[in-house]
């Protein structure tokens, strides 16, 4: 065997040889693939790669739901609402999540407003010691409902925030329509200031006080048939009665105004819930 | 945020009405015409010269408008004169942050929130 020859071998086994040293294996690690994606809070990339994962076990059914959840998650975090309501609607009626993905299904579903489904889900659980998030989602749907919670919901399974939204559900403000327009009347501003707002009824006040002033000065200057007084007369009369009626709907308002703020911090309890599982 | 961001529009554009759009109930009551043709004049000629920049949507004129169309009259009248007296900064640090409008900044106000019966 020539030099040359010899030379051509080894040059060709250690081309083998650093191949195997240093080539990628074959199998690859999904699993940990996702979980970058999601650590790195990769969105678009999740929502391709779940779709990738629905190719391959288009028949799983169980997987089919975690991978529409997940898919639904993704869209949702970047705000496409429609999306993922589409992918939240196409996971099965019951699925078989675990307590922490049931959380995060509970907390989409309370966000696209789908009560039905969510009580059909929590119904699986009935008679059983349930998970806190569990129970705060039941809460929370009755509260979104405007249904009544005072015996059903046990306070001491509920989170400390779903236990004082509860509170404050069960005791709503009470503000008297007729007590706010009789101290609007007595004092302009008063019944804003019975109502907790400040700032409305100094301002109120000052404008009433400004308007009635003119009023007045002009009634002593140039008496009642003045057009003047008339003009400055009937504008007082107009704030000073649109005061009183403002009171009065206000303290109506008050009561919605309560709940909307309720449902408020309900939701973005949610959103933020599902917000945080990016990391 | 964005999908609370995104239940508040789709709130909001169920019953609010676009901007610029003049709201003018086609009625023969000469008292609401009294008002009306004011209101519509402020809006055609003065409004777009001064630069008006409401607190509120919709804006002021608007609300009247619509709340005399609504509400009738006198408490149209009434509740029209009230949110005059509310829209300045004085009386802006009360507004509760649900009812602000993230992409405008300015405060959801419309004359059906102020019924006396749910």
């Amino acid at each position: 065997m020539n030099r040359g020859c010899i030379k051509l071998r080894i040059s060709v086994i250690l081309i083998f040889v650093s191949f195997a040293c240093f080539s990628q294996s074959t199998s690859f690690d999904t699993a940990g693939f996702y979980k970058h994606l999601v650590a790195e809070n990769l969105l678009p990339e999740q929502i391709a790669f779940n779709r990738q994962m629905q190719k391959m076990y288009s028949g799983d059914r169980t997987i089919a739901d975690s991978l529409f959840l997940n898919i639904s998650l993704a869209y949702a975090k970047l705000g496409i609402t429609d999306s993922s309501t589409s992918n939240l609607n196409k996971v099965s009626p019951k699925p078989p999540f675990s307590v922490p993905t049931s959380n995060t299904y509970l907390s989409l579903l309370i966000l696209d407003k789908k009560y039905d489904r969510t009580n059909s889900f929590l119904d699986n659980y009935t008679g059983q010691q349930l998970p806190v998030c569990y129970n705060d989602a039941a809460l929370s749907v009755k509260i979104l409902e405007r249904k009544p919670t005072m015996q059903d919901t046990n306070t001491s399974s509920l989170s400390p925030f779903m236990r004082d939204i509860k509170i404050r559900y069960e005791h709503p403000p009470h503000y008297s329509g007729f007590l706010a327009g009789f101290y609007s009347a007595l004092i302009p501003g008063m019944g804003k200031l019975y109502l907790g707002y400040k700032e409305e009824a100094l301002s109120a006040f000052i404008e009433n006080v400004a308007l009635g002033a003119q009023a007045a000065e002009s009634y002593y200057r140039a008496g009642y048939k003045s057009a003047r007084f008339i003009i400055t007369g009937s504008l007082f009369g107009l704030f000073y009665g649109g005061n009183i009626w403002g009171s009065i709907v206000l303290a109506k308002k008050q009561k919605r105004d309560h709940l909307k703020q309720i449902d408020y911090e309900i939701f973005n309890y949610y959103n933020t819930g599902i917000s945080s599982t990016a990391k | 945020m964005s999908l609370i961001k995104t239940h508040i529009e789709n709130e909001k554009t169920k019953n609010a009405p676009q901007k610029r759009v003049i709201h003018m109930r086609v009625s023969f009551n000469p008292v609401k015409m009294i008002l009306f043709v004011p209101l519509y004049l402020y809006q055609k000629f003065v409004s777009e010269q001064v630069s008006a920049v409401c607190e509120f949507e919709p804006s002021c004129s608007n609300f009247g408008l619509q709340s005399i169309g609504q509400l009738g009259f006198i408490k149209g009248l009434f509740l029209t004169a009230d949110r005059l007296t509310r829209c300045n900064g004085e009386a802006q640090p009360e507004t509760k942050y649900y009812l602000i409008d993230h992409q405008s900044g300015k405060v959801i106000d419309e004359p059906g929130m102020y019924k006396i019966k749910d």
